[in-house]
């Protein structure tokens, strides 16, 4: 498992420029934007697209590599099971992710820092702290995403999935229908009114993060089943 | 007297351990049946597998590799049946088991010394010190160090595959076409360097390939496969054995009137003349010596197995 993990590894440190970048490039003139309306907190936004979208791309930019070569065949042939495969690859998201939380949340303290140098101020500037749990929040949704999407990848492989990448997106279209916000916006309401119950959001972070996680686990038992099944 | 010529050979190994016996392995797919192959790897002999394109040998690695499913017989490694085994044991096993495919299957941005970093925490008993000479006899380091694999020749990354795996401290080396496509000197190269890591008693190969002129100069054992089946398999040296007979139509009539041939002759018809295969060329010149019997190639033994009728 070690040696499958030191292969992504090494994936990923020549993935991870590219990827920054076109995060940073997406990310700008939301940001400043929504400096500039002053609803929206500069750090926070930073943090949360920038762990988001690296969670994702750099997770599923290793499946890539996977096809290319017959690299997904000849590993089997190391002392390798497909169990370790998949949990190598579970366990390798949560690591990325949790390095874009790192990395995010010092983008986001520095967005803070030097956007009122250009503004003048910054909306509802929010702290390390903040920022950081905003990260988390941001890299457990990320793998919610990936928990939709890595059991398809690993079951039919990366070329024939790439149309199934996008559920999880899709899925969130849906909130654009009236009644799925509607529904979405009575849940926020209701959790809200919890929070006030309580006196404090940590509990349903905790909540939250132990849903995530198991939904996560469940996806990697069933990421075992599925490629164990496969034929290479 | 005359003598009758012995039916096709088969290998008969007897009591010899084996460290890979496949029985009976059976595997379907549409338009293609891999059927009830058998063959043995005895421990510290080098076998080769010959057959045509889309015979099967791929598969049957595969197979033996587990990255297909096979629908009957079952795989003996090291004397285990790795159906029986759970991952953790297979995986235990594996360690004992190297692969070298027919390309350099690796990411193609890592470089040579992320390759060799990467087969370290695979194999429990990989030998750095190892690997570092057999790269650097072979021009890997220190040149090549930093170079990824995809900016790799095909020469080199077979290279590459092939001092990763001889280093990783296997016992069973499973070769698919190591050889093809390098040029004439680097085929050698490969060749000696497997026949050095043959010297040693606990090594043991299976190899298939295309270019039979390698495997006459390294197998011990010769399966040849078609059609998903394995149509003969013997000692290397059974071939030097055999012989093809150039024979003309009264020629062949006769000596298959005479009946000499066991079972079945596979004989290649030419426009004026046929070939026979011989399976005991000596044996024949003494009984037809006016009849002209060259010496049998392995290619020569499998263009009359594959595309010679049965007689």
């Amino acid at each position: 498992m070690r040696a499958l993990m030191y292969a992504d590894w090494t994936i990923v440190r020549r993935v991870f420029l590219r990827y920054l970048l076109i995060t940073m490039f997406v990310m700008t003139p939301i940001v400043v934007m929504g400096n500039n309306d002053g609803e929206l907190a500069a750090g926070t936004a930073v943090v949360t697209m920038c762990v988001m979208m690296m969670t994702i791309y750099l997770t599923l930019s290793i499946f890539s590599f996977d096809t290319s070569n017959d690299w997904e065949q000849f590993r089997l042939a190391l002392p390798i099971s497909t169990h370790q495969v998949v949990r190598s690859r579970y366990a390798f998201a949560v690591l990325t992710s949790l390095g874009t939380v790192l990395l995010g949340s010092a983008l986001g303290v520095l967005v803070e820092l030097v956007l009122p140098l250009i503004h003048g101020s910054v909306a509802a500037p929010r702290g390390f702290v903040i920022i950081f749990l905003a990260g988390i929040g941001a890299a457990l949704v990320g793998l919610l995403f990936l928990s939709i999407e890595m059991p398809i990848v690993f079951h039919l492989g990366i070329e024939k999935a790439r149309m199934a990448i996008s559920i999880p997106f899709m899925l969130c279209m849906l909130f654009t229908i009236e009644p799925v916000r509607d529904a979405l916006i009575s849940l926020l309401n209701k959790l809200e009114h919890v929070e006030a119950a309580l006196g404090t959001p940590a509990p349903l972070f905790a909540g939250g993060a132990c849903a995530v996680i198991l939904v996560y686990l469940a996806s990697m038992r069933l990421s075992e089943h599925l490629y164990a099944n496969r034929e290479f | 007297m005359i003598s009758k010529t012995p039916a096709l050979p088969f290998m008969d190994i007897g009591d010899e351990p084996c460290d890979l016996h496949v029985s009976s392995v059976t595997k379907h797919y549409d338009g293609f049946t891999l059927n009830s192959v058998s063959l043995d790897v005895p421990r510290g002999s080098v076998v080769g597998l010959i057959g045509q394109n889309g015979a099967g040998k791929t598969t049957l690695m595969k197979s033996i590799l587990g990255t297909v499913h096979i629908d009957g017989g079952s795989i003996e490694l090291f004397g285990r049946n790795v159906a029986s085994l759970s991952q953790n044991e297979l995986v235990e096993l594996r360690n004992r088991l190297c692969f070298v495919g027919a390309v350099t299957a690796y990411p193609n941005v890592m470089t040579v010394t992320e390759v060799a970093h990467m087969y370290q925490f695979a194999f429990r008993s990989f030998d750095q010190a190892a690997y570092e000479q057999f790269a650097t006899r072979m021009g890997l380091l220190p040149s090549s160090a930093g170079k990824k694999v995809k900016d790799l020749s095909r020469g080199m990354g077979m290279k590459l595959q092939l001092a990763c795996t001889l280093a990783c401290g296997a016992d069973l080396a499973i070769l698919d076409e190591p050889t093809a496509g390098l040029d004439p000197i680097v085929r050698e190269e490969v060749l000696d360097i497997l026949r050095e890591w043959m010297e040693d008693d606990r090594h043991s190969a299976l190899i298939s390939s295309h270019i039979t002129t390698d495997l006459e100069k390294i197998a011990d054992y010769l399966v040849f496969i078609e059609n998903g089946q394995v149509i003969m398999s013997c000692e290397r040296d059974a071939i030097d054995m055999m012989g093809i007979a150039h024979l003309r139509s009264a020629e062949l009539e006769r000596v298959l009137a005479d009946g000499l041939i066991a079972d079945r002759a596979y004989v290649l018809r030419h426009d004026l003349s046929y070939d026979m295969l011989v399976t005991n060329r000596a044996a024949f010149l003494r009984t037809y010596p006016d009849y002209v019997c060259d010496r049998a190639s392995i290619d020569d033994v499998m263009v009359l197995l594959v595309k010679g009728e049965v007689r």
